[in-house]
């Protein structure tokens, strides 16, 4: 994979978004697409611009396993957070808590992807994706099918979250 | 998004996957072009069953004898007798029949006729050979032969006799070399037709109900920007 091509796709996602919008939902059509290394590259892009990035995993699995704010996972300059059960987890998230986070989350940093793909997995994937200011989708060549993004596009359209563009791997 | 077939996609589909339809197409041509050579040559050996007839023409003075076997040469001899006789045959016989024995209910030239039919004269005796795959229908050519003789020329023929029917097997490829050639490349050239038919039907069809993505075109046409494309390689 090319550094180059995550650090174009950061710039022209940051040209895309306006002051108010840090909090980013990254989600894909195709469930079989694992989409942490990628939105790790990206943070990386980020940081290597001089900004500070971190990634949410609010999916199955992720979600209660995980410390909130905490940094699990120090892998080059890109944090990997996510929730715990004491703030809820899978089954006891609520939207006020995410709320909480989110709003924590999105002063203390200059961008946050929250990974919640495929929105319809979890609870928690869904309201933090509701909370957010906008969403991606990656998709990959030859895999992602054009009816499938559609699908994820009206949910996104449900979840009231502003699709920002694709990336394309 | 709605699918749209896009023919200038599908000719440029075409265009570079066109090896891969030559390939499919030359390896169907070589099949098909294998399918011919054995169906040209699936009836190969064939029995034919010549009956003869020997006749005894002249007259008992052996100088006159001389003079009338000469006549009798020019006769047989004449592609107009030979006519006459498949006319015979053809009167006599059902349109099956005559087709088994001549291969064909056309007209036939005199080099078939003569392939079919031997007329020959051995002193004073003359001779018929009918060939064909049914030894009754060769005997009963030969029946019709002779009477066509004996009627034409009564003063000159004496007495008749039908031999046994001989036969023989013979190798039909060695006929048919020019139409096995013909088979081969017939069936070839349906096969290399079908292969690139089969190709170009397999790519319309790829294009019309493949859903996988694939370029970023595809995304744009949602309506929204491609932030970035990542190389996986």
């Amino acid at each position: 994979m090319s550094f180059n091509d995550y650090k174009k796709t950061a710039v022209n996602l940051l040209q895309n978004l306006n002051e108010n919008q840090n909090i980013i939902s990254v989600s894909s059509s195709s469930s079989e697409l694992d989409l942490k290394d990628y939105v790790k590259e990206l943070g990386r892009a980020f940081i290597s611009l001089g900004k500070t990035a971190a990634i949410l995993d609010a999916r199955v699995g992720s979600a209660d396993s995980l410390s909130m704010g905490k940094p699990v996972e120090q892998d080059g300059e890109a944090v990997l957070i996510a929730l715990s059960e004491k703030t809820g987890g899978e089954n006891g998230i609520t939207e006020a808590l995410a709320s909480e986070f989110i709003g924590t989350a999105k002063t203390k940093g200059d961008i946050l992807f929250v990974l919640t793909e495929p929105l319809n997995s979890s609870v928690a994937a869904a309201i933090f994706a509701s909370k957010t200011d906008g969403g991606i989708l990656i998709e990959k060549k030859k895999k992602s099918r054009t009816d499938k993004i559609e699908e994820c596009l009206a949910e996104l359209d449900i979840l009231k979250i502003t699709p920002l563009g694709f990336v394309l791997v | 998004m709605e699918q749209v077939f896009d023919f200038r996609e599908f000719v440029l589909n075409i265009t570079k996957r066109l090896k891969g339809i030559l390939i499919f197409a030359l390896i169907l041509a070589v099949l098909f072009g294998g399918l011919g050579y054995i169906k040209a040559n699936s009836d190969v050996y064939m029995t034919t069953y010549t009956a003869t007839v020997n006749m005894t023409g002249g007259n008992k003075e052996a100088d006159v004898l001389t003079g009338t076997m000469k006549n009798l040469t020019a006769i047989l001899d004449s592609d107009y007798f030979y006519n006459n006789i498949v006319n015979e045959i053809r009167k006599n016989m059902t349109s099956g029949e005559f087709e088994e024995i001549f291969s064909t209910n056309k007209e036939l030239s005199i080099n078939d006729i003569k392939d079919v039919i031997v007329l020959s004269i051995k002193g004073n005796v003359i001779l018929i050979d009918i060939s064909s795959s049914d030894k009754e229908l060769s005997k009963e050519a030969c029946e019709i032969g002779i009477n066509y003789i004996v009627n034409e020329v009564p003063n000159m023929i004496h007495n008749t006799t039908v031999s046994a029917l001989g036969s023989q097997t013979v190798n039909l490829s060695e006929q048919k070399g020019e139409s096995t050639f013909k088979m081969v490349a017939l069936f070839a050239a349906l096969g290399l037709i079908l292969g690139i038919g089969l190709g170009v039907i397999w790519i319309f069809f790829v294009d019309v109900f493949d859903l996988k993505l694939q370029s970023a075109d595809d995304l744009r046409k949602f309506g929204l920007p491609v932030l970035g494309e990542i190389n996986s390689k």
